[in-house]
């Protein structure tokens, strides 16, 4: 019997992703981002989770495309990696998805540089592809690109 | 299992109280050798270590400790008076004894090791005294009293065995030793009951002494978790204050203000729990001085005044070893040898003073000693041997700016590399590790001794902050690096912002002072772009260099609880934290260093040699003297200008310049501007190819409302000196006369001179000019 695997997902820009869901992932679309001027491009600013600072994280940006403007970017998807609470800015928040392992294939190869590196797989749903990220490839790109 | 690992850390962080407590006692027994009570002490402590090794089968500690029981017994009973050598084994037994358990505490059991040379010392001197003289006491009572002690030993062992070896034997598991294992267990008993029964009337005293503030063991992690609580509460607090602000409700209010005034409370008892009094860490320094002055054949005694003195836990941390440094210093470089003190007529012992105060929301600590100050002139000749600067350039300095040179990483005056000091990684760290704290070093020194002055910030927390806003964003910059603030308004007739070398300065108080933009350096459109609008200015001190900050607004000033700035912002060392405001937005906090760093202004300011004159005049601004402006020409160095006669500084770019008849004339505020080639005046100077492509310095001053430019190679800085200068007669035209300005030959310009030269002033001389200038003035027209 193959293991199920739970993935919250949500959109940005065209793409349909997913991250695996563990303790504490949290969505909001209340809060209110502090900009870190001079700081990398990926980091969006920081946000206050109850008290806690959250280093937010453009996934417009992260993933090659222009930075969110408008109305992208507003939902925030948070997660701790290593101690210390990050979140996702993404354009919107898809449900919950329950999925076997069996279908979960290597990233196509037709996928932007930069996302590339941060995709592990994708599962092939009935109308549309999910694509898996790897949350702590995603923030360690960003401090190893500093180097 | 885990309940051994328990007792073993338990009797970890018993043995370091200890040794701690050993250090100090044993540096006093020195000092008054017949004190009893502290030979009961430490024979206690030595006892009581000796007993809980026992428990746990740490052989090694068990010898060591018994053969230093065995002499200590012969000083307490007064076999012996204790001395110099007795002293130094005993501390060397203790020595040994730390090292054994600082290597338990990671291998979690005793290492192997040699210690019979040390144990066998510490029985012979038991044996026969330090020396191979025994002191008067009778050597036949010595036998009788430990053949007593036996006895009373035997018997007691025997009684305890019978007592506790039922308890004991019941969970003891392993079968196969158990007599053994009843026999170390027993062991360690007997002694405790021992010690109890011989001690016990003191160990009442002192325990009844400390009963009202018995301390209980916290761990740190349980007081960190609390502090970053109350934290939390604190800034829950701050928000519903503005809540409450916009509500009617009385009860409401109410309510709130009992929360404030609660958590108010907590938060300050908090902050408690983290402060440690400074003589947790001054305690381990009697025993340094002494080793670091007997090995230097010195003789020194420590002062400590305020170690009740209260900071931060980690901030104590931190400077602990600034502290050790800069007291091995003092005894290895400052204090002279008894007769050289003698020969000066200072008391042959000397002393170190380690003072602990509060001022202005900071701690200060003071380490100072009476011996010879730092020798400057060994500094300078050290400084110019290591090429760090160049023998001119060092005659130049001042003593204060020479003595700077011994913060430089690898400095040092020393000939031999010592197991003291010499290895050059002294002062520099002292430097660093207090500015990681947010914290400054200071210097003062005279053939009477050297002071050096910690200023330390009460914790690191929670600290007030002042809040600026740039573009719509609100930063927080510390108060610890704020000097001053100044608002700036641009007004006809005073000097404004000028450029200095490409970097934009401020006039303030005759200092210059270095701008940077924040909206230019953060990349922030500003809200509103006015030029003229008045420029609010924060006055910074940081990485040794005074600057302001120019903000688009300056908001408050607020209490802030500093919070980490998250792992991506690595690669941008602007920001030290963040913080969460009153109304629950983030806000960052600058790193005031870094941004001095990142802007170039530093490194700017280097070139041309900007700082150093900066400190320099600060000290020595003083009511009673003139201003002059300092600067150089092409073939002349140091030549002043009365600052009366300098109304703005510029730059011009050589292409800018326009010939009009026999002028060079530049385009200025709508105005055109005779340029003065002061290089002209010069025996034998020519400008000829030497501002090619350059940019131009030049001072500008207004004659009857018309500017005129004199054109100099580099401007330094505005310094200050008494009115009654000794002018040497004229050397040459321009020049009124030299003097000598903090040790360097200054030439005075003559400006009235020089204005006549170029036909702008009128021929009937300005009456500044006294007889002198008015001959040497007349000679000259004629010339021309």
């Amino acid at each position: 019997m193959s293991a199920n695997k739970v993935y919250s997902t949500f959109h940005v820009a065209d793409f349909y992703f997913g991250i695996l869901t563990m303790a504490g992932v949290e969505v909001s679309n209340q809060f209110e981002v502090t900009p870190a001027p001079l700081g990398p491009p990926e980091v969006a600013g920081f946000i206050n989770l109850r008290g806690q600072i959250v280093t937010a994280i453009d996934m417009h940006v992260r993933l090659g495309m222009q930075p969110r403007h408008g109305n992208q970017g507003k939902i925030a998807l948070f997660f701790k990696e290593k101690d210390a609470i990050f979140c996702l800015l993404v354009d919107e928040a898809n449900p919950i998805l329950e999925l076997d392992e069996s279908s979960f294939e290597q990233p196509p190869s037709n996928l932007p540089e930069r996302a590339r590196d941060i995709i592990s797989g994708v599962y092939k749903l009935p109308n549309q592809l999910l694509l898996i990220l790897e949350t702590h490839k995603i923030v360690s790109g960003i401090s190893l690109k500093q180097r | 299992m885990q309940l051994d690992d328990q007792i073993l850390d338990e009797f970890l962080i018993e043995a370091e109280e200890i040794f701690d407590q050993l250090d100090i006692d044993f540096v006093k027994l020195e000092s008054s050798p017949e004190d009893k009570a502290l030979i009961g002490n430490i024979f206690r402590a030595v006892h009581t270590l000796k007993g809980s090794s026992g428990f746990f089968g740490f052989e090694r500690i068990e010898k060591v400790a018994h053969a230093s029981e065995s002499l200590l017994s012969k000083l307490r009973d007064g076999t012996y008076l204790i001395d110099v050598s007795i002293t130094n084994a005993l501390l060397q037994s203790i020595d040994c004894l730390r090292g054994i358990v600082t290597q338990i505490q990671t291998a979690r059991a005793e290492p192997t090791g040699d210690d019979t040379a040390l144990v066998e010392s510490l029985l012979a001197m038991a044996e026969r005294g330090s020396g191979a003289v025994p002191t008067p006491a009778t050597p036949v009572a010595t036998p009788t009293v430990s053949e007593q002690e036996a006895a009373t030993e035997a018997l007691v062992e025997a009684a305890a065995a019978i007592l506790t070896a039922p308890a004991v034997t019941e969970p003891a598991t392993p079968p196969a030793t158990p007599a053994a294992a009843v026999a170390t267990v027993s062991n360690s008993v007997r002694e405790g009951e021992l010690l109890s029964a011989e001690f016990e009337a003191q160990k009442e005293a002192t325990e009844r002494q400390n009963e009202f503030s018995a301390p209980i063991k916290v761990n740190v992690d349980l007081l960190d978790n609390l502090m970053n609580l109350v934290s939390e509460m604190v800034l829950a607090r701050n928000r519903l204050m503005s809540f409450a602000k916009t509500s009617g409700d009385l009860n409401f209010l109410n309510t709130v203000r009992s929360i404030d005034v609660i958590t108010m409370g907590l938060q300050e008892r908090m902050m408690m729990t983290r402060m440690q009094p400074i003589k947790n860490i001054w305690s381990k320094f009697p025993r340094l001085v002494r080793d670091v002055a007997q090995e230097t054949g010195k003789l020194v005694q420590l002062v400590q005044i305020g170690a009740d003195t209260e900071l931060d836990r980690t901030l104590l941390e931190s400077i602990r070893d600034p502290m050790t440094h800069i007291i091995r210093n003092s005894i290895d470089h400052g204090i002279e040898l008894p007769e050289i003190r003698h020969q000066k007529g200072k008391l042959p012992t000397g002393t170190i003073t380690l003072n602990a105060f509060h001022e202005k929301g900071m701690i200060v600590v003071e380490l100072g000693d009476d011996g010879a100050g730092v020798n400057v002139p060994m500094v300078s000749q050290k400084a110019v041997q290591m090429g760090l600067v160049t023998q001119e350039r060092v005659d130049r300095l001042s003593d204060r700016e020479i003595i700077d040179f011994i913060y430089l990483p690898g400095f040092s005056t020393k000939e031999q590399v010592t197991s003291l000091s010499g290895r050059g990684v002294g002062m520099d760290v002292v430097r660093t590790n207090v500015q990681e704290i947010g914290g400054t070093v200071e210097i003062v020194t005279s053939d009477a001794g050297t002071k050096i002055r910690l200023r330390i910030p009460l914790t690191l927390a929670i600290m007030p902050a002042v809040f600026v806003r740039c573009g719509n964003q609100q930063f927080a910059i510390p108060q610890s690096n704020v000097v001053e603030m100044v608002r700036h308004h641009a007004e006809a007739g005073k000097p404004g912002v000028e450029d200095f070398y490409g970097v934009p300065v401020l006039r303030l108080r005759d200092r210059l002072i270095p701008l940077l933009y924040l909206n230019h350096e953060l990349g922030i459109q500003p809200l509103r772009d006015d030029p003229t609008a008045p420029l609010n200015i924060v006055l910074v001190q940081a990485a040794g260099i005074l600057f302001g900050l120019v903000a688009e607004e300056i908001l408050f000033m607020q209490e802030i609880v500093v919070k980490s700035v998250g792992p991506l912002m690595k690669g941008t060392p602007i920001y030290s934290g963040t913080t969460i405001l009153g109304d629950g937005r983030v806000s960052l906090i600058f790193d005031i260093s870094g941004i001095a760093i990142r802007s170039g202004l530093i490194s700017k300011l280097m070139e041309n040699e900007f700082q150093s004159t900066i400190s320099q005049e600060a000290a020595q601004l003083s009511d009673e003297t003139d201003a002059f402006l300092l600067f150089d020409l092409h073939g002349l160095e140091h030549v002043a200008i009365p600052l009366a006669f300098v109304t703005r500084l510029e730059s011009f770019n050589v292409k800018d310049i326009y010939q009009r008849g026999t002028h060079d004339v530049v385009m200025y505020d709508d105005q055109i501007m005779q340029l003065i080639w002061l290089d002209d005046l010069v025996d034998g100077g020519s400008r000829d190819g030497l501002y090619a492509d350059r940019q131009l310095s030049v001072i500008v001053y207004y004659v009857e409302d018309k500017p005129v430019g004199f054109v100099v190679r580099k401007i330094f800085d505005i310094f200050h000196t008494s009115a009654d200068v000794t002018i040497s007669g004229p050397v040459q035209k321009g020049i009124s006369g030299s003097a000598i300005v903090s040790g360097k030959v200054v030439s005075f310009l003559n400006v009235p001179e020089i204005l006549a030269l170029n036909q702008l002033v009128k021929n009937n001389a300005p009456k500044v000019l006294d007889h002198s200038m008015n001959e040497s003035y007349g000679v000259v027209l004629s010339k021309s």
